[in-house]
């Protein structure tokens, strides 16, 4: 099911996100405190050095635990703007496993990169009425069956110009409309068995995330042994607010008051397990975070459903 | 600077008899902390509720960025520690003495003795923690102060009809029952009522006469009918196992609440005289409302502090006089 996080901020070295705190990204690959399944299906992240600069990309289809190269880069990588993600997949021989599967997704010349976690229920049975809401120049870029790399072009394809940068409230009206198309998607092939779609993008300046649930609760209603406990509990996301985010008294947060913050986290699950200076984003909603100036403006709202 | 709203009010010990009082309070054990110490810190296991005997108390609760906010003042017969005690999650608070106190601990063990195996007393006691639990989430969810919009329009009325034979298997899966044993559940079965909502669908519970206690069984429940802009009220959505009229079993006023179906939706209705006896099924069940009311709560709390947090950065880039109507329009 995945586990993302996201940053924006003062510069800070990766590591400082990835692996430094008593629940790390990386950690929550293999012993997440939120979730009951292991992500062992590869990470990626997008960083941004300078909000004018282009990202550093990298992805793997290994376990960051193992990575080397990761944990090299990461102590000499610093960034005011991320978004990471460790893939979580059903664990049979039917699920796509590679490089190509890996989120964040960010095309060539694409402003914005888009991470997701969850899933499209009978996503194959969708992508007919999709396909109309895909512009050809985004259509031509898409590489895989994957849910999430659909949701990725279909909310590209909601701009004019998809290669032009754009403020918070148009990133978050075109993740809205990207909920609405998949919604309508789902009416009208008759999917009706709950699917997340907790939903992360970032642009260098901007991060936007989403947390929401198509037909939450819908579980499979022939067995009562097939309900497992994800089907009765909406995914996480959690935030932090402040003007930096550093190790005190030998654990990592955001400190100096949340007036006038400069500085956010974003996440599937706290960074700590301490999750007292962590506020849950609530389901249904959109938070947007936009770096002007010294100050991470914050702005939230609620999305239809 | 204390807060002027009060979430975390209430005060259990009014509403006990001295009997039970007495009952409730015998189980513990007074503990005496001094002026600044603190009793419990927010985010650590709670293994134990507090009734303040003397003195006074701070409730702070951390604020992303470090900082903290005195929630209220507790004094003497308030009862402190109990979300916690009943949802077996971490302290949502910290405590902190302002004055030389003494509190009555009482644990966990010895309170889940007098709930569930405490016969009358027990479901009064319960019935009274619960009525708390209710004010306290009815006042963290109250979003007026916040500039939130009014109350929309009235729902729909759903039919109710016989369950399926197998609720019972259906009931074993819902987390908020799962101290129920397969008995308790069969035993359910003939008082239970169903009702099934298309997404979308409103309603306003109660709507009849007849009494009833209701939980989501599969799909979810959203108080937020005003998707386009500011929720009217904070609750946070209902989905399988969670408790959506509870007022009967508590013998709380019906006060109407409006709902939308976020999802095809299941309703399952117990008659509210399944509550009134004094069974160990009954004491299983109230308690299971009491630990959602908490969790509810909980929830609730979070996303208060979210919306304070977001609109308020929003209401100060704003000019004054017309800070919240734009303010709404950005939200």
């Amino acid at each position: 099911m995945c586990r993302v996080l996201a940053y924006l901020g003062e510069p800070l070295p990766l590591e400082d996100l990835l692996y430094a705190p008593d629940n790390s990204l990386v950690r929550q690959s293999y012993a997440p405190q939120r979730l009951r399944m292991l992500n062992l299906a590869g990470f990626g992240i997008a960083a941004w050095e300078q909000a004018t600069s282009a990202p550093y990309i990298y992805h793997t289809p290994g376990m960051p635990v193992f990575d080397g190269n990761l944990r090299s880069l990461s102590r000499n990588v610093q960034a005011g703007c991320v978004l990471a993600h460790v893939r979580g997949v059903p664990f049979n021989e039917n699920t796509l496993v590679g490089p190509q599967f890996l989120h964040p997704f960010i095309y060539p010349g694409m402003p914005v990169a888009l991470a997701h976690n969850g899933d499209l229920h009978r996503f194959a049975e969708l992508r007919p009425y999709l396909q109309r809401h895909l512009k050809p120049e985004i259509a031509r870029l898409v590489r895989t069956n994957l849910d999430s790399e659909w949701i990725y072009a279909l909310f590209l394809s909601r701009f004019a110009q998809p290669a032009a940068e754009h403020s918070a409230q148009e990133l978050g009206d075109a993740l809205v409309d990207t909920i609405g198309i998949l919604g309508e998607a789902r009416e009208r092939a008759g999917v009706d068995a709950m699917s997340s779609v907790n939903l992360f993008v970032a642009d260098g300046r901007t991060i936007v995330a989403a947390r929401y649930a198509f037909d939450f609760g819908c579980y499979p209603d022939d067995d009562p042994q097939r309900v497992m406990p994800w089907h009765l509990e909406y995914l996480s996301l959690w935030y932090s607010l402040g003007h930096a985010y550093a190790c005190h008294d030998g654990e990592w947060k955001m400190v100096g008051g949340r007036q006038d913050a400069s500085a956010m986290l974003l996440a599937s699950e706290p960074l700590t397990s301490d999750d007292s200076t962590w506020l849950e984003v609530p389901e249904y909603s959109l938070v947007a975070f936009e770096a002007r100036g010294d100050r991470a403006l914050v702005s939230a709202r609620m999305i239809p459903f | 600077m204390e807060r002027s709203r009060g979430p975390l009010s209430g005060n259990l010990v009014e509403k006990l008899s001295g009997d039970d009082r007495a009952r409730l309070l015998a189980l513990g054990r007074s503990r005496v902390f001094e002026a600044g110490s603190e009793l419990v810190r927010q985010g650590s296991r709670g293994d134990c509720l507090f009734v303040v005997e003397q003195g006074t108390l701070a409730v702070m609760r951390s604020l992303p960025g470090g900082e903290e906010e005195q929630l209220i003042t507790a004094y003497p017969g308030m009862i402190l520690g109990e979300m916690a005690v009943l949802d077996g999650g971490v302290r949502a608070a910290s405590l902190r003495a302002l004055e030389r106190c003494v509190v009555r601990a009482i644990t966990v063990g010895g309170f889940q003795a007098l709930a569930l195996h405490g016969g009358e007393a027990g479901l009064r006691v319960l019935r009274a923690v619960g009525a708390m639990m209710h004010e306290r989430l009815d006042a963290t969810c109250a979003a007026g102060d916040i500039g939130c919009d009014a109350l929309p329009a009235q729902g729909v009325r759903p039919g109710w009809r016989p369950v399926d034979a197998d609720i019972a298997l259906w009931l074993g899966i819902l987390p908020s029952l799962a101290a129920l044993d397969e008995a308790d559940r069969a035993s359910l079965a003939a008082h239970l009522t169903s009702t099934d909502l298309r997404r979308g669908d409103e309603l306003a519970l109660p709507e009849d006469a007849e009494p009833g206690v209701t939980l989501v069984l599969r799909g979810a429940l959203s108080p937020w009918l005003a998707v386009e802009g500011r929720p009217h009220e904070l609750r946070p959505p209902i989905g399988p196992g969670g408790f959506v009229e509870y007022a009967a079993a508590l013998g709380l006023p019906r006060g109407t609440r409006c709902w939308r179906a976020c999802s095809p939706t299941r309703l399952v209705r117990l008659e509210a005289a399944v509550f009134e006896d004094a069974s160990p099924c009954a004491a299983r069940l109230l308690y299971a409302l009491a630990r959602d009311l908490a969790s509810t709560l909980r929830r609730a709390t979070g996303r208060r502090m979210h919306f304070e947090t977001a609109w308020a950065q929003a209401m100060r880039r704003m000019k004054p006089g017309i800070a919240t109507s734009t303010a709404a329009q950005e939200a």
